[in-house]
Order: C-alpha cells, then structure tokens, then sequence
C-alpha cells in the first residue's frame, strides 16, 4: 500500500517537472537549503529533488531545517535514507549558519496553522519575524548564494472587501494588535525584512506568497475547509460547512506547489512577489458535492452561518498571471484529481 | 421569515447542581422521553460541572458518566444528545474518548472566560471524531467584550462551531449582555448564544436582548432548574419567543407538560430567587456556590453574604470550592479580632 502511493506521488512529481528544461537545468548540482523542511512544502521539494535525482540524474543536494526532524524521519524514511538529503535538526529562532556550499535557500519556516496563532501568539511571530532574520542573516554568509526565497502567506494581502481573485499588488486592511491577526502581521514584517536585505545588502531576494495547498503530507487535523470536509467524511458524520457554502477557495496540489516554488527560486526576479496557488477557485459546497462522489452512500451537508454573516461573498484565491507570465508554470494537476489523491491518501493513512 | 433560534436544554446537567447531583435514572428517562417530545433540539447531560467532574470536590453524582451517557441516548432519537466538557474535570482518553463512543452529538467545551486556551486539545479531538464542538466561555461577566472576542475566536481557530457565553453569576443586565453578544457576533463568523442565569430576575429579558443583538443559539431549562437561582425558564423562554415571532421548532404544549412532568418527577419546588442567590449574583459570583457557602457559613459562624461579597472580591470562580472555607475562615478569624480587640479596649476602660 504504502509503496503505490509514493510511487503515485513519484509520478506526480515528474508530470509537474516535465515541461520546464530550462528549470531542470539550473537546478543541477545545486545545494539547497529549505527551513521549516519538514512541513508540507519542505516534503513535497523533498520527494521533487528524489525524483529529478533519480530519473534525471541532476545530483542535487539537500537539507532540510526543521526543529523536529525526528518524528519525520520515522514516518517518511524513503526520503529520510536518501543519502542526497540532510536533516538538520535547528529552531529558526535562534542564530544558525547554513552548510557553506549552499547555493539556494527556500525560507519556509513559519507556522501557518491558525489554531496555534491566537493560542501561542509569541511563537508564531518569533518564529516568523526572528526566524527571517535569522535566516537572512545566515544567507549574507554564503559565497554562492544565487537566490533567497521568502515563503511568505497570502495573508498579508488583508481581509479582501471585494470578491474575486487577488493580484500580488491587491492590499486590503488588516487589524494590527489582534492576536488572530498576529501571523499575517508577522508575515508582512517578514516581507520588509527581504526588501531591506535587498535593498540593504543586494541579497537576491524573492517572495511567493502561497494560497491553499493540498494533497499528500497533509495533516488531516488542520484546520483547512478541505480537510474537515474529508474528516467529516471519513468519520462518517455529515458534512459541515463553516459558512453559508459559498466562500470560494482554490487548491494547488503538492507536486505543482513544490515545482512552481523551485521555479520561483531559479527564475525569480530580486525583489519580485509571486502568487502561489490554484487559479480555478470553487465554493466550499461544490467542493463538497466533488467529496461526495467519490463515497456511498453521498453524505448530508449542513451550513453553519452565524445569521449576520449571510450573503457575505468570501473569496480567498490568487490571480497567478504575473506568475506564470515569469515563470512559466501551469497546474499539472487538475481539481478532482487533487481532490481524489488527497482523499485516498487520507484513506490509506487511516 | 421568522428568525430561527437553536435552543439547547441543560435541565439534565445544570439541573443537576440544584439536587447536588443526585438526579435519578428515571428522572433521566422521563425528562429526555418529555423534551424529545416537545422536540427540543439538544439535551444537554451530565454532572452539574460537566464531564469526568464527579468527586468529593464538587459534588459525587449519583449516576456514572457511562449510566448518564447510555440511559439518554437510549431515550433521544431525534433531539441531539450534549454534554458540557470542561478540560481539567474531563479527560481526552478517559471521558471524551467514551463519550464519543457513547453517541454524543453535540459537545460543548468551556473554560473561564479568560482561558479558551485550554480548549484546544478538546476541540481538536472531537472534531477530529467528527462530532460537533461548541466553544462555551464561563463566568463571562468578568472580562471585558474585547477580552472576551479575543478568547472566543481562539475557540473558534481550534474548530469551535458555535461560541456561546455563559452569565454563570447571574450577574448581567440587559445592557451588558446586548454590548457582549454584539461584539461576538460582529467578531465571529460562527453562531453566538446566550446561557443566563436568574440570580437578579433578568435570565429571560437578558435571552430576548441576546437575540435582538444577533445571538441564535439560547439555553434554557425546565421551570429554571438549574445551579442557585436557576437558569432562563424554559418553557417561558418558548412562550416569550413563539409571541415575538421566532422559530424554535418546540412545541409550546408539549414544552408546559414536560414542565409538568419535571415538577412531579424531580423538581417539585421551582427554583427561587433567594437572598443568597441575589447576594451571589450582585457580587458576580458562581451561582453553584450557594450551597457550599451556607454550609461555610454556618461551620464559621459568619455571614453567608460577606463570603459571597469576599469570594466576589477574589474573583472565584466555579473549581474553587476550597476558596470558600478560607474565605471563611478569614471572616471568623477577622471577626475574632475584632471581637478581641474590642474586649481588650473595654478591659482597658474598665
């Protein structure tokens, strides 16, 4: 069971790597360095650079940051035996160094769980703003460094007022001094941490700000509208929805998030933001029929809308043409698919 | 179209304060068997203080968790079963696990109004059963309406579905429940109720204020059986909303013979405001101390009043029952010296 579906996840990695040559071949012989390495996007960049190393041989190495690289280890010990890929056990709060042979480093350490945010508020905005220091600090020692990637949130952008997709450029309001806006606020500082290294120090420097990853090495406990609905389905229970139904979310599959984050790191522009993220938003009740198809018998759906809120348009999803007008990615992988790999890894993790 | 309003019932658990916990199985049957046709939509049971909670501390109930749990589920097909969790008294291996197992619907998981934080856990796990969690802020009259927003959406991050604030002191007026509720329900995007207490004569005008301010969920129990001065009046709360035009799917005859039922079966003095409940609630205190209290009173010889007023002052709240025999204590104790102090003078005079 568990080798059909790394051997699925293989397979995603190389139909998100096919189309981009160029891509491929600056990562070649490359160090990279990946802080938070263990999260979501940390393994899916793992399982990215296993594939390229072994089907197309580009001898990349890397070494993954996180503060507790042991659990992972135990749970995913394909990538954790490679002898391509380090683990380095370091809380990003504190000073570190990266190795010196290091030509790349993705900075993806943050904690973007939201139940953590108003519970440990301190950790999350350390982790977040001490945390980019550190790491940029540890970045102006490397001799090689050729890209600096800050992943960044698309929080930042605020609470949008209107609905539809939004532009790297879209800026709404957002309350400071509120515990549950702390991540986004500490998300923003981090960005003005790039630019002054950029400015300051002529890092090159590069942001993406990602929207809503799904697929494999999800945790089914996060708090996502897609894996509630897939929970409440697993269990058994009814569907239901936080809302009226029609909140709009977009979902990028794991392989696509890692391969447009790499291409990002080799072809980003200093200074340049780009959105992350599925461009074909749909609402949280068609996302739901599309769960229900795939179990018997179909389950109930329930919303639940506080009164006041009803007929609020919530959309949350990227405008992503300036990125892939400068990058040149596309979503390999469609909704339904990822809708399908993502409940089947559930499944199979159960 | 007429403004619906969820109304959750806790005769059975906070009912069970009022009889130190020694509701009977066969006021279980004949209680669940009346609201389930009146069609009452959630039964909340258990221990007084919720889950787990029975011991010499607060009270030993006279039913186990697993005889409350298994006689009302036998008994409520169509009204969902509750429970109220507070993490301290309950435990997620021992109790919720159970619970789950035991066919709960609907947990409510509360803490003191300033300490959502440790409700996460709970939260987590019983959406992770996929089971439905209300968030439940205690005592809520002692922190302020932006306190109070700010440990409420921590409810909500943890996967809270509803967020209801309790007036456990009975210590609100109309105003402060209408700035409290308004405050939620513009903060929040989930549902919002109300849970009061009679302590002042207020507990049915401050249910109708809630919901003017946008609250749709509202407690209530069976002729206000419940902790001190009891809880909102049930079957007037139905009586009250039926003539202001709301919708609570409960039938009103079916609601009064259950309140009929209630008063032969295991409540056949209706709850009153006694001076000690009205003490209890001027000084903002749980209403569940009243009993511990007069006993205190009586052990130390002092005024059950000022220990209320002295409990008041230290802001107790319920799991503090210990405060009471040192608040007590001290009054003898400063009532001694006094006492002393004013015989040494007379002796001096003398």
């Amino acid at each position: 069971m568990h080798a059909d579906r790394y051997a699925e996840i293989r397979h995603d990695c190389l139909t998100a790597v096919a189309s981009q040559a160029d891509v491929r071949t600056k990562l070649g012989f490359q160090h990279i360095a990946v802080t938070g390495g263990t999260g979501f996007l940390g393994t899916w960049i793992a399982e990215t650079v296993a594939a390229l190393n072994d089907e197309c041989h580009l001898g990349i190495t890397l070494d993954l940051y996180a503060r507790n690289t042991g659990d992972w280890a135990q749970k995913y010990p394909h990538l954790a035996a490679r002898t391509d890929l380090r683990l380095k056990s370091q809380d990003v709060r504190s000073p570190f160094e990266f190795a010196r042979n290091t030509n790349f480093v993705v900075h993806a350490a943050g904690i973007p769980n939201n139940r953590v945010h108003s519970s440990d508020p301190l950790r999350v905005q350390q982790t977040t703003v001490l945390g980019m220091n550190n790491a940029l600090e540890a970045a102006t020692q490397l001799d090689n460094l050729v890209r600096f990637l800050n992943v960044s949130s698309c929080l930042v952008s605020g609470t949008p007022t209107r609905p539809g997709a939004l532009k790297e450029s879209d800026f709404f309001p957002l309350a400071c001094a509120q515990l549950h806006t702390i991540y986004a606020e500490s998300k923003r500082a981090a960005e003005s941490l790039a630019t002054i290294y950029r400015s300051q120090f002529r890092m090159p420097v590069s942001t993406i700000r990602p929207f809503t990853f799904a697929g494999p090495y999800q945790e089914l406990d996060r708090p996502w509208a897609l894996n509630n609905f897939l929970r409440d389905v697993l269990t058994g229970g009814d569907v239901r929805i936080h809302g009226d139904g029609t909140a709009r979310r977009s979902y990028l599959y794991g392989s696509d998030a890692a391969w447009w984050t790499l291409a990002a790191l080799v072809n980003g522009e200093n200074g340049a933001v780009y959105n992350v993220g599925s461009g074909n938003p749909v609402s949280h009740l068609e996302l739901v029929n599309l769960i229900g198809e795939r179990v018997s018998p179909k389950p109930r759906v329930v919303t639940n809308t506080a009164p006041s809120k009803l007929g609020r348009q919530d959309d949350l999803f990227p405008n992503i043409e300036a990125t892939q007008r400068a990058l040149g990615v596309t979503q390999t992988c469609s909704l339904e698919q990822t809708v399908d790999k993502t409940y089947r890894w559930f499944v199979s993790s159960r | 179209m007429a403004k619906k309003i969820l109304i959750s019932d806790p005769t059975l658990r906070d009912g069970n304060h009022a009889v130190r916990h020694q509701l009977s199985r066969e006021s279980f049957i004949a209680y669940c068997k009346a609201a389930e046709a009146a069609g009452v939509p959630i039964v909340e049971v258990g221990h007084g203080n919720g889950l787990g909670a029975s011991s010499l501390l607060v009270g030993e109930c006279r039913l186990s968790d697993d005889e409350i749990l298994a006689i009302s589920r036998q008994n409520l097909t169509r009204s969902r079963l509750g429970i109220h969790v507070i993490p301290g008294f309950c435990t997620i291996k021992h109790d919720l696990a159970k619970a789950v197992e035991a066919g709960v619907d609907v947990f409510r998981i509360a803490s003191h109004c300033t300490e959502a934080d440790i409700t996460d856990r709970h939260i987590g796990y019983v959406r992770e059963a996929g089971k439905e969690a209300f968030g439940v802020l205690m005592m809520s009259h002692m922190a302020s309406p932006a306190i109070l927003l700010e440990e409420a959406k921590k409810m909500e991050s943890y996967g809270a579905e509803a967020i209801i604030i309790m007036d456990s002191a009975g210590a609100y007026f109309p105003e402060d429940v209408t700035e409290r509720i308004s405050t939620l329900v513009d903060g929040l995007s989930i549902p919002v109720g109300f849970h009061g207490h009679n302590n002042l004569g207020m507990a049915v005008i401050n249910s109708v204020h809630a919901v003017n301010a946008g609250a749709s969920i509202i407690d209530g129990t069976i002729r206000g059986f419940g902790a001190g001065a009891g809880n909102t009046q049930l079957e007037v709360l139905v009586a009250v909303f039926e003539r202001m035009g709301f919708e609570t799917g409960i039938d009103l005859y079916k609601i009064l013979d259950a309140a009929d039922i209630a008063e032969k079966e295991f409540n056949p003095v209706a709850p009153s405001i006694s001076p000690l409940s009205i003490v209890s609630g001027l000084a903002g205190v749980f209403s569940g101390f009243a009993k511990p209290v007069g006993r205190a009173a009586q052990d130390y010889n002092v005024d059950p009043r000022d220990i209320f007023f002295a409990l008041g002052k230290r802001n107790a709240v319920a799991g503090q029952e210990s405060l009471i025999i040192e608040v007590a204590r001290d009054l003898a104790a400063a009532k001694g010296s006094q006492l002393g102090a004013l015989q040494g003078i007379t002796g001096q005079k003398g």
